[in-house]
């Protein structure tokens, strides 16, 4: 028997419960994968425990909000499947939607839909520099994952280095749990602001308790050392110092046991990359999108596909939100139900995407990682630095894709996720191409470690799985 | 490394053994994040250049975190919850064929 469904969405955040709720609104039969025990993805991880433990006043107001959101979606008529990695997506030759094939309790399994809608939302932009191997080095997102899922802090002393509103909000979020960070290390650029002044009326305009957010957050940064343009880590087997200059030439350290990076967030692209849909380079973002219908999500590479959220391009929660539900009722619309979104959630959105264009101008991609010296990383699963990937480039290498034969770099377990921007970035400025120019290196399936006893069992119930 | 704020309260416990050691974590956690807050440093070694590596993103996004759980390789520890009676290996040689069933 098929396991067949209208809509499959994947994601629970934001983009993916609003999407899966709007569309069994409307009567579809709709099933939402999700990758993770509980539902809300990263920005409402956990919620639902935390909330049960009374542990949500330190994470702030947007934290809470997910309560409801998580509340609504689990009232939804909705097929509602956690733990389930999708590993790849297959379009079915007579052009009536397509397969989603995943990876539950031990098995590859297969669900067929007429549309699908994908909600992966993001992931933290890659960092290169010195020494961000060592163990005692993280992202800073993993850092308040730990804080929201596991009620732990990063050990001390621990120092934050980045830029952006995450870097705001989990400094913030550090201090009213009582562990305020020991150093923070800002590495935006002060040149930014006086750009960013006329998207600034504009932010105000629509989005003013946005604003006030920020500066409120503003305050985690009065101790900060500013301006700094380099970065690096050192240690014996694990971090045990940061090193950093500053604008002016100027260099400090610090003892850390804990460094937490981040210089923003960008699509998660790699399933839409893998069905080899169209992708745009959006430069104010400084990444890759699918390209689609800014109101449906309808993507233009495949009329079944729908995106919504984060992986869309990034416009944060309240929007991917709005987002969500507009795709649900696109692609419910499309089977022949009704359904449709209420004035206010176009309202929010536009007011979510006002924000936008100021935070790109404020943070555009750290200038401490965007021309990493030649012996930094750049593939850490491949470990190929930045000088063998120049001298790939100085010996003709006419991509991403050729570059992997000369470096291996992009084909390591993370398939790319961890060096596919920097790596054609780096290619790019050794021969002064542009970003569009260079493309980026093929993602292909399975996008999530299967094994051959897991894939086995895709499409033959018979095969046991002997335990182990 | 973690640092847990609070102990685990007794109905949220889960006991499993990590790298040898015998861990206390919570329900709902991942592997990685217990063995971070077992203060396990490393959990795995490079395969190419030997190096001490730990879970990076905790997301999912990075596959720093491949472990041997339950006598399957490659892992990703930050998406695998923790269970009961769990058995997790860091992956601290370079991966042969002889070490896959």
């Amino acid at each position: 028997m098929i396991d067949s469904c209208d809509i499959a969405v994947i994601g629970a955040g934001p983009a993916g419960m609003a999407a899966a709720r709007t569309a069994a609104g409307s009567g579809c039969k709709v099933v939402l994968l999700d990758d993770q025990p509980m539902p809300g993805g990263q920005i409402w991880r956990n919620v639902e425990a935390v909330a049960a433990r009374g542990g949500l006043a330190p994470f702030g107001t947007d934290y809470a909000k997910g309560v409801a959101a998580v509340a609504d979606f689990r009232a939804a008529a909705v097929d509602y499947r956690p733990e389930a990695r999708v590993f790849g997506v297959e379009a079915r030759e007579d052009g009536q939607g397509g397969d989603v094939l995943y990876l539950a309790d031990g098995a590859a399994k297969r669900l067929a839909c007429r549309r699908l809608i994908v909600a992966v939302g993001a992931q933290e932009r890659p960092t290169p520099f010195a020494g961000w191997t060592l163990p005692g080095v993280m992202t800073l997102g993993a850092g308040q994952i730990a804080l929201k899922a596991a009620d732990a802090v990063p050990a001390t002393p621990l120092v934050l280095a980045g830029q952006g509103p995450l870097l705001l909000l989990f400094a913030a979020q550090l201090t009213a749990v009582g562990a305020t960070p020991d150093l923070i290390l800002r590495l935006d650029d002060p040149a930014c602001r006086g750009r960013a002044v006329g998207h600034g009326l504009k932010a105000a305009a629509f989005g003013p308790d946005y604003l006030a957010k920020g500066a409120r957050w503003q305050k985690a940064l009065a101790d900060a050392v500013a301006n700094v343009t380099a970065l690096s880590a050192e240690g014996d087997g694990r971090l045990e110092r940061v090193r950093w200059r500053q604008a002016d030439g100027s260099e400090g350290a610090a003892d850390a046991a804990a460094l937490l990076v981040h210089d923003g967030v960008i699509p998660n692209a790699q399933l839409t990359r893998s069905m080899r849909l169209a992708h745009d380079y959006d430069a104010a973002a400084a990444a890759w999108r699918p390209a689609a219908n800014p109101a449906s999500g309808l993507t233009s590479g495949a009329d079944w596909v729908h995106v919504a959220g984060d992986c869309a391009g990034i416009q944060g929660w309240a929007a991917a939100d709005a987002m969500g539900a507009q795709a649900g009722a696109a692609a419910a619309r499309a089977l022949g139900g009704r359904a449709g979104v209420p004035l206010s959630t176009r309202f929010a959105l536009a007011r979510a995407r006002a924000v936008r264009p100021l935070l790109n101008a404020l943070y555009p991609p750290a200038r401490a990682f965007r021309q990493p010296a030649d012996d930094v990383l750049l593939c850490r699963c491949e470990e190929v630095s930045a000088g063998e990937v120049r001298k790939a480039a100085s010996l003709g290498a006419q991509g991403p894709n050729q570059l992997k034969a000369f470096t291996r770099a992009g084909m390591g377990p993370c398939q790319g996720r961890m060096c596919a921007l920097t790596v054609a970035a780096t290619l790019a400025e050794a021969q002064g191409r542009t970003a569009t120019d260079v493309g980026l290196m093929r993602v292909r399936m399975p996008i999530s470690p299967v094994s051959v006893q897991e894939m086995a069992a895709l499409d033959d119930p018979d095969v046991h799985l002997p335990s182990t | 490394m973690l640092v847990r704020r609070a102990d685990i309260p007794p109905d949220r416990q889960v006991k499993l053994t990590i790298a040898g050691q015998e861990v206390i974590a919570q329900i709902g956690e991942s592997v990685a994040a217990a063995a971070l807050a077992a203060g396990i440093s490393s959990t795995r070694n490079a395969p190419v250049g030997g190096g001490p590596r730990a879970p990076y993103c905790l997301m999912g996004v990075c596959f720093e975190c491949l472990m041997t759980i339950d006598g399957r390789s490659n892992r990703q520890a930050c998406m695998t919850p923790v269970r009961a009676g769990m058995i997790v290996e860091p992956q601290t040689a370079r991966p042969s064929l002889a070490d896959d069933r």
